[in-house]
């Protein structure tokens, strides 16, 4: 079953295209089948149904009733195989 | 989107809210984004800060497409280093930043191998050093144009 995944930033321009592309290719080489969706924080709420996963690179305070992964590490570069594996862990 | 006029070594600024003055004046003075930027940086920034841990303090202001007329990506060292809030965290994780790469982008996806190398750059230690330590603009330029 093909998994949905929502990428949010504040913005949607740069961050989330960056980690979205990370995302795919982590997804490609694991073959998992999924849908990626980019958004914004402000959009989450709309687009969120059916999601198996939200990865934001901005603070969450809010429970969207999707489990959620920090994707600051696919920018930043610190512990990006941390959040790959909690990434990999959920959808799995 | 690399433009000389905009890679600018130690600018000297006070506090976040000069910073986006200073940079945000000269490009609308440009015509490359629009009346209402500034704030718009401002009111992004507070809510979805752009501060990385990166060493020496890196930051990625940005706001969504509509309000920029050209693609622009401004690179800055600063004189004195500005706080800025770090990006996913809490109030309370606040960073000193000494290099600032404000992106003015009007589609993120149509830049995606120069946003992708971009990032990936300021992962690098020569790319953020090699700018910290230029001696001039045209230094950092030859260190940006090396990595993008």
């Amino acid at each position: 079953m093909k998994k949905k995944i929502i990428v949010a930033c504040g913005g949607a321009v740069a961050t989330s295209t960056v980690a979205a592309e990370k995302i795919r290719e982590l997804l490609k080489k694991e073959n998992i089948d999924a849908e990626i969706i980019q958004c914004r924080m402000n959009e989450l709420e709309s687009k969120k149904d059916g999601a198996d996963l939200i990865v934001t690179t901005a603070r969450v305070t809010k429970d969207f009733g999707v489990p959620v992964v920090h994707g600051v590490a696919f920018i930043s570069g610190v512990n990006v195989q941390k959040t790959e594996q909690q990434i990999l862990d959920i959808l799995k | 989107m690399i433009d000389s006029k905009y890679i600018i070594k130690d600018l000297d600024v006070s506090n976040q809210k000069e910073l986006f003055e200073t940079i945000g004046q000269a490009l609308m003075e440009d015509k490359i984004v629009k009346d209402g930027f500034i704030e718009a940086l401002l009111k992004r920034e507070k809510e979805y800060p752009t501060g990385l841990p990166v060493n020496p303090g890196v930051a990625i202001p940005h706001t969504d497409g509509t309000l920029v007329n050209e693609d622009r990506l401004v690179f800055a060292t600063l004189k004195n280093p500005v706080t800025f809030a770090e990006m996913g965290g809490s109030d309370e994780n606040i960073i000193d930043i000494h290099i600032v790469i404000l992106m003015a982008i009007k589609d993120g996806k149509k830049h995606l191998e120069t946003l992708r190398q971009l990032i990936d750059s300021i992962k690098k230690e020569e790319f953020i050093k090699g700018l910290f330590n230029s001696k001039n603009s045209d230094e950092m330029e030859t260190i940006i144009k090396k990595f993008l």
